[in-house]
């Protein structure tokens, strides 16, 4: 006897549809399946012939085989384990074969019949909708995760015996039996409980520190926080997600099929409706940073995705985990390959670095700094130039002092500023309507000569300042991308000279530090000093 | 430039391997000059060590060290050096610094490019701290510019900081600038110093006792610091903590009988602690380039022309400005690092309304790109 049942399986965050092939035959009693699997997959043997003798049934003494197909792709996990005990029950008759035409079967099978949740069931489902499939059958752990996709019926199970009753069951009582489950995706989102971050209201003083995060939510760009320990860099780091604009309907379908499909959805959870935010210890490893592992898993960096991914300490990062994360940040995504194939995965988080301007933490303040002006310098330099430009600018997180922690000032909450970064991306979203970007930190070169004209006047105070700071190219354009979203966040489709000012005054500097650490003069000062002709005049009197 | 023949058995002798400046003390006991000791047979050697070094049980390892190294050729070995550019002048020698001659420890012979301090112009030694702040910075800069031009030679330690920036100004105003390296003359140390190091060998000096090609040791610095002093008449003292390199400068100085002058600073910072130790030890106070050079030439017209100077300067500036700008350029005064938080409140409090920080890193930008400001670090910004 022959059987084929319909399942799927996770590839990235996409998925296949994977047929499980069961043929009972005479021969030599045995139980052999093929198909490029895991160890863990190829256990599920045991566990379905234990699973139907708890049921009731005992496998024949014949020659059993099962393949799964394609058998090119590796596969791992538990999702076969209820496919099979299906086709073998086909097999032996128990089911009509008709039954479980058009149906994909998805579930981890226990001794005892109980099916567990697995991996990946919104993209399976996502998947089966596409290919045609009309009912799904999941673990009813998972079902409301798979009932987010509409226009297919998924129905979810408890037990192998629940299932073997369903499938029995003439195909228009079936709904009777277990009604198809629909979860409205945009309803969750606005039911949400909105106060899983601590509100920016929270932290007393900052001023500098707040507007930089309001500008770094609303357009997109990466920031990097320094100052001396304790002063409330990673508060504010968390406070972030809480003033970027709520997820939209489409964006809470990605990040869950990101969770699902690393296993790390909660269990009868539907959808993710907060941005994640993610901050590793700097001892991560490159593997657990951007994704790996034989079959990858996803990484950091995409279990961040549109959400926030703080560095804390940057600078006990090895350079080698940093680098590894400049190509996702540059092309929003990983792409992880094997010899068996490429594994996509989206990588768009938000990037928080923090740091300490030196070992000590209190650079430049020389009555507390006790670090050598060479031990800062390094300091400064083990973070890697090249990721430091994937890095849009910088904010200094100084002291509070004590009037302002203890102040009754009210302090703006996360809900204002977020109306403010709502409707700047609004503003960017018709600007860049037709256009691959998204947001301002996503612009090109030749879109920020396009998108962030300047006037004459301001053409020519920007050559100025550039010539005067010494800055780079990438500078340049980093400074005319925070222009466009300063501006944005204050309503305004022109770029004025205030904004731009700003924009230059948060970017990364480029030699400063180095300077005035190095003992080495600086011209600009040289020329303030003897810019007269008579203060020249005073020393050769 | 003076007479730069090098003596070169004075050479052959500084040079020989463990012979130090107590050997050849002991062996001027009975030769005259080097040259005789080149000429000496191995017992005459060892008879004329064996007296003094007895007890070091080392006298037979020198005097052989020395007995060997007759074999070279002393001329030769003054031709390699004068091919290097650099010239060597020991005790024996009329072109010797005669401030040496006088200190303790005087050392036989130094090496130097290009020149050594003149006898007749009196010399200051400008010190102070590597990570000096922008205070620090600035005066370093002033006096020893206003010294340089005074016709005084500025002598420093070419360190980081307070000594490379007094080395550099004094080079820059056309004066006379010497530094004095713990490593070897021909050995740029440390590397930002490097485009310093080519100019004072093509105006000023470098001077050094260890032989070229030194490597800078930590154990050298300590022992240069006293040749530092040595060849000045004054030493200036312009940033210091209460425990650093700068004191051991001082102590140096005080030994060999030099006047010490320290720059003034607030009393809470740990940078001037040192120096307004130093003064309330009884050190000079250099309020101004004047003071010092008062000492040297006597009372003139001076005072603090040089502070009435940078106010007009910056009133003259500050008209460029207007509203915040102008209000932010006041509290951010002059040299001073000052924290972002600490500008804000204070604009707030004069201006009496809210000052974002948009408003505020704009301003702060433009004050920058006019050149009036200036960050440090990042969140830190100084007046200029």
């Amino acid at each position: 006897m022959y059987s084929s049942i319909i399942t799927g399986a996770v590839h990235g965050i996409d998925s296949y549809l994977m047929r499980v092939e069961t043929d009972i035959s005479s021969g030599m009693p045995s139980f052999n399946m093929v198909g490029f699997m895991s160890g863990e997959m190829r256990e599920a043997g045991e566990r379905v012939r234990v699973a139907l003798k708890n049921f009731g049934i005992h496998l024949p003494p014949q020659r059993i085989t099962v393949n799964l197909s394609p058998a090119g792709i590796p596969k791992r996990g538990m999702v076969v384990d209820l496919p099979v005990s299906i086709g073998l029950l086909a097999c032996l008759g128990s089911i009509p074969v008709r039954a479980t035409e058009n149906v994909l079967i998805a579930g981890e099978l226990g001794l005892n019949g109980e099916i567990r949740p697995v991996k990946g069931i919104l993209s399976i489902v996502m998947e089966a909708k596409n290919s045609g499939i009309s009912t799904c059958i999941v673990p009813n752990g998972n079902l409301s995760e798979g009932a987010l996709v509409h226009g297919i019926r998924v129905v979810g199970v408890r037990t192998l015996a629940e299932l073997v009753s369903y499938l029995r069951e003439n195909p228009m009582e079936r709904d009777r039996l277990l009604p198809p489950a629909e979860v409205d995706a945009a309803q969750l989102l606005s039911q949400a409980n909105k106060a899983v971050y601590p509100d920016l209201s929270g932290v007393h003083g900052q001023r500098q520190a707040k507007k930089a995060l309001e500008i770094a939510a609303a357009g997109f760009h990466n920031i990097l926080m320094s100052g001396p320990p304790g002063t409330g860099k990673s508060m504010l780091a968390k406070c972030l997600p809480g003033i970027m604009p709520p997820l939209t309907t489409d964006e809470a379908l990605e990040i869950t099929r990101i969770y699902s499909a690393a296993g790390l959805l909660p269990e009868d959870t539907a959808l993710i409706t907060e941005r994640p935010f993610l901050s590793p210890h700097h001892s991560v490893t490159r593997a657990v940073l951007i994704g790996g592992g034989n079959i990858p898993t996803p990484g950091l960096i995409t279990l961040a995705h549109l959400g926030v991914l703080f560095l804390d300490e940057i600078s006990e990062y090895k350079s080698y985990e940093l680098n590894s994360l400049r190509e996702p940040l540059e092309n929003r995504e990983i792409t992880i390959r094997r010899l068996t194939g490429a594994y996509r995965y989206p990588a768009r988080p938000l990037l928080v670095a923090a740091s300490n301007p030196c070992p000590c933490g209190y650079y430049p303040d020389m009555n507390r700094c006790k670090c050598t002006p060479k031990e800062v310098l390094r300091y400064q330099k083990r973070i890697s130039g090249p990721f430091i430009d994937r890095i849009d600018f910088r904010v200094y997180v100084g002291r509070v002092n004590a009037d302002e922690l203890q102040g009754s000032e009210l302090e703006e909450s996360s809900r204002t500023v977020q109306a403010r970064v709502m409707e700047a991306i609004e503003r960017q979203k018709r600007r860049f309507a037709g256009t691959p970007f998204h947001y301002n930190a996503d612009m090109t070169a030749d879109a920020v000569e396009h998108f962030c004209p300047l006037n004459s006047l301001l053409a020519g105070k920007m050559k100025i300042v550039y010539d005067q700071l010494g800055m780079s190219m990438r500078s340049y354009h980093k400074s005319l991308k925070m222009a466009r979203t300063i501006a944005d966040l204050n309503g305004r489709e022109m770029i004025l000279e205030r904004d731009l000012m700003t924009a230059v005054g948060f970017r990364l500097p480029e030699i400063n530090d180095e300077e005035h650490l190095s003992g080495k003069e600086f011209d600009r000062d040289k020329k303030i000093l003897t810019g007269s002709g008579e203060h020249r005049n005073l020393f050769e009197a | 430039m003076k007479d730069r023949k090098i003596n070169p058995y004075a050479l052959w002798l500084y040079s020989i391997n463990g012979v130090g400046n107590k050997t050849i003390k002991v062996l001027m006991e009975t030769a005259s000059c080097a040259e005789e000791v080149y000429h000496m047979s191995q017992d005459e050697l060892n008879m004329c060590l064996a007296d003094k070094l007895r007890r070091r049980g080392d006298e037979t390892g020198k005097a052989l060290n020395i007995y060997f190294a007759q074999e070279e050729d002393p001329q030769k070995k003054a031709e390699a050096l004068r091919e290097k550019g650099i010239c060597f002048a020991s005790v024996e020698d009329d072109c010797f610094p005669g401030r040496l001659r006088g200190i303790p420890d005087c050392p036989y012979g130094i090496y130097y490019i290009r020149d050594l301090p003149p006898e007749d112009a009196p010399s200051v030694a400008i010190v102070g701290a590597r990570n000096c702040s922008g205070y620090g910075r600035e005066q370093a800069r002033i006096f020893a510019e206003k010294l340089a031009l005074m016709g005084i030679s500025v002598i420093s330690g070419m360190a980081r900081g307070v000594d490379g920036i007094a080395g550099r100004a004094a080079a820059r105003a056309g004066g006379r600038s010497y530094a004095v390296l713990g490593c070897g003359v021909d050995v740029a140390y440390p590397p930002e110093n490097k485009e310093l190091h080519r100019i004072l060998t093509e105006k000023g000096g470098i001077i050094s006792e260890n032989p070229p090609g030194t490597e800078p040791r930590t154990q050298l610095f300590p022992r240069r610091n006293r040749l530092i002093s040595g060849l000045a008449d004054l030493v200036l003292v312009i940033e210091a903590r209460r425990r650093s390199g700068t004191v051991i400068t001082v102590d140096a100085a005080l030994e060999q009988g030099r006047d010490i002058f320290a720059l003034p600073g607030r009393v809470s910072d740990a940078l001037s602690d040192g120096c307004n130790f130093l003064i309330s030890q009884g050190a000079g106070i250099a309020c101004s380039p004047e003071t010092v050079i008062e000492h040297f030439y006597g009372v003139r017209d001076s005072g603090t022309v040089l502070f009435e100077q940078k106010r007009l300067e910056r009133n003259r500036r500050r008209d460029e400005l207007d509203g915040p700008e102008a209000v932010l350029f006041d509290v951010l005064g002059y040299g001073d690092i000052m924290e972002t938080e600490f500008l804000i409140n204070r604009m707030e409090s004069i201006m009496g309304k809210h000052v974002d920080a948009e408003e505020f890193t704009a301003c702060m930008m433009r004050l920058q790109v006019r050149g009036l400001a200036q960050e440090i670090g990042s969140g830190h910004y100084k007046g200029i």
